[in-house]
């Protein structure tokens, strides 16, 4: 027998290998403890990487994955004692997860969440700055730094480098978004203060121009000034935002100089950069001649089995480079144009219609039937109510601009109050009985005098609410002219 | 990282493990080799502030066969429980 004062060698070194880079997180519904959030840094991978997860997914999460609007990969059911093994694998592959420090009780263990960045950097064709390298340089530091790893919450960046700002720039904690300076200068301005949360907020501009060289030094600044005067008091009150919100950001801004040790370029954009969108569909790249797809994944929802299918259609058609993007969708890139109809027919053939309505890929859920925070599957109901719209509406959608994000709970892991339509989780009582409903929230193109969402509807039963999102739909065409 | 996550004797036949600041699945990977390591008899009291794992590794240890003799609250943040090692 060992001693137990004695160090169990192999498994002491594993857990100090992986404890400060890698964790499960708690969940309770549809029979699932724990889940796993791969982050997958600006959501690009190869299909190598891809595959190795569809493997994984197989063998401990019952052949299910999801894509994450933070352009994470998510499994779920898995077991504890597996979860060692888990991290091994994942760890020659090269990436890490969530920490889910959130379990703890006070404001404690936060950590840097995945960072995001456009979905297709370096391929599109409009893209101020590809900013994928900073966002790796970034994922580099923070990830396992000892550091940054008691931050009184999580923190959340993204970099947006698009027309489009996919990977919504407004919503987190920090974030830059590129843009041309008058003087002809590409760089970025900075939002910061950003949370989907149940007091969602629109992050606020911190009023500067930051060169791409400085990025790493600001983000850096920032989130020491977030582990150092952040509130640990009240953990509802623990977010970046709060700390923004308390000093504003001209007190802000001072104090990144100070860890600077110099000025910031004072420069505003006349209106805030928001998330206007998904890249849709089939789009030529920079590179001429060459052609990216996104995947319409609705809901996020894979299985070991479309995984590795996609890996098999973008190794033979394409680079084998893949993306995950903040609308849970795959992007498939560099696919020659003499391939693309191919690949086309390649999707269709999978069941991902590549024809329908851009709704199937502006349309969001999260995992709440899994998490358990959700009085049902939103997910499920995406699919449902996309269905429904289409069969209804036909080709009066086919070119409709609006996002449709389906969350759970108040929680608003879907960024339902920053969209166009939103539908957010609650319980309501029929015949005396809890039944699963949605309270409809509606901003931007339907409303364009809100950035957040506004309730229309209150606690519509789910198999109804479908009917709602289409009589807004509409009459937003019907105001179009459509 | 330098905590050594040991189980301590700190009596006869009575042992502590600390886990506190470590998420899922660390305390119940740790919980579960420490006991692998004792005798019969032997009682660990695992101390950890993850309240998932407080509810996750009770269970866990059950379906291994061990005792959970009891879950106890030290303070709002902070629980032990005492588990019996004999299978």
């Amino acid at each position: 027998m060992l001693n137990p004062s004695e160090n169990p060698i192999g498994l002491l070194a594993e857990i100090g290998k992986f404890a400060s880079r890698y964790s499960l997180g708690s969940e309770k519904g549809e029979g699932s403890k724990h889940f796993l959030r791969i982050k997958i840094p600006n959501g690009i991978l190869t299909t190598q990487q891809f595959r190795r997860i569809a493997q994984l997914a197989g063998k401990y999460g019952r052949g299910y994955a999801e894509a994450t609007d933070r352009q994470d990969i998510e499994l779920h059911w898995i077991e504890a004692d597996d979860a060692l093994s888990i991290f091994a694998q994942l760890e020659e592959i090269g990436f890490t997860t969530d920490r889910c420090g959130q379990g703890f009780p006070g404001a404690r263990y936060g950590d840097v969440r995945n960072i995001m960045g456009c979905t297709v950097a370096g391929v599109h064709q409009s893209e101020v700055i590809d900013a994928s390298p900073l966002v790796k340089e970034l994922d580099e530091f923070f990830t396992g730094n000892p550091d940054f790893a008691d931050l009184p919450r999580k923190f959340k960046i993204s970099i947006s480098d698009c027309p489009l700002n996919c990977s919504a720039p407004e919503a987190y904690d920090l974030s830059f978004a590129a843009v041309r300076h008058p003087s002809g200068r590409t760089g970025f301005i900075v939002l910061v203060g950003g949370t989907t949360g149940s007091s969602p907020t629109i992050a606020q501009p911190l009023g500067v121009f930051v060169e791409p060289k400085d990025v790493i030094t600001v983000t850096k600044a920032m989130v020491e000034i977030y582990r150092d005067k952040g509130s640990r008091q009240v953990k509802a009150k623990a977010r970046f935002k709060w700390l923004v919100e308390e000093w504003g950001t001209d007190k802000l801004k001072k104090a990144v100089e100070e860890k600077l040790g110099k000025p910031l370029e004072n420069f505003r954009l006349d209106s805030l950069p928001l998330n206007d969108g998904e890249h849709v569909g089939l789009n030529p790249q920079r590179q001429n001649g060459y052609f990216y797809v996104t995947i319409p994944i609705l809901g996020g929802i894979l299985s070991t089995e479309k995984m590795l299918e996609i890996s098999e259609i973008a190794e033979k058609f394409g680079s084998g480079d893949l993306r995950i993007s903040p609308y849970q969708n795959i992007v498939i890139i560099n696919i020659p144009e003499r391939h693309v109809a191919t690949v086309m027919e390649r999707l269709e053939k999978m069941g991902y219609p590549m024809r329908k309505s851009p709704l199937r890929w502006t349309t969001i859920a999260c995992t709440g039937g899994l998490c358990g925070k959700a009085p049902e599957s939103p997910k499920k109901r995406a699919i449902e109510i996309v269905d429904y719209l289409e069969e209804r509406l036909g080709e009066k959608l086919k070119d409709l601009d609006l996002r449709l994000c389906i969350s759970g709970c108040p929680n608003g892991c879907s960024r339902h109050m920053l969209a166009d339509i939103g539908l957010q989780g609650t319980l309501l009582t029929v015949d005396g009985k809890p039944t699963p409903g949605y309270n409809v929230y509606v901003a931007r193109r339907l409303d364009p005098t809100a950035k957040l969402g506004k309730l229309v509807s209150k606690a519509i039963k789910s198999e109804d609410v479908k009917h709602e999102v289409e009589k807004l739909i509409i009459n937003y065409l019907k105001a179009k002219g459509e | 990282m330098e905590r050594n996550f040991n189980a301590k004797k700190i009596g006869d036949q009575r042992f502590s493990l600390d886990v506190r600041g470590l998420t899922c699945p660390y305390p119940q990977v740790l919980t579960v080799r420490a006991l692998e390591n004792l005798s019969q008899n032997d009682v660990l009291e695992v101390i950890l502030d993850n309240p998932p794992s407080v509810r996750d590794v009770p269970p866990a240890l059950k379906d291994r066969g061990y005792e959970v003799l009891e879950v106890i609250t030290l303070d709002q943040n902070t629980w032990k429980i005492i588990v019996q090692a004999k299978k």
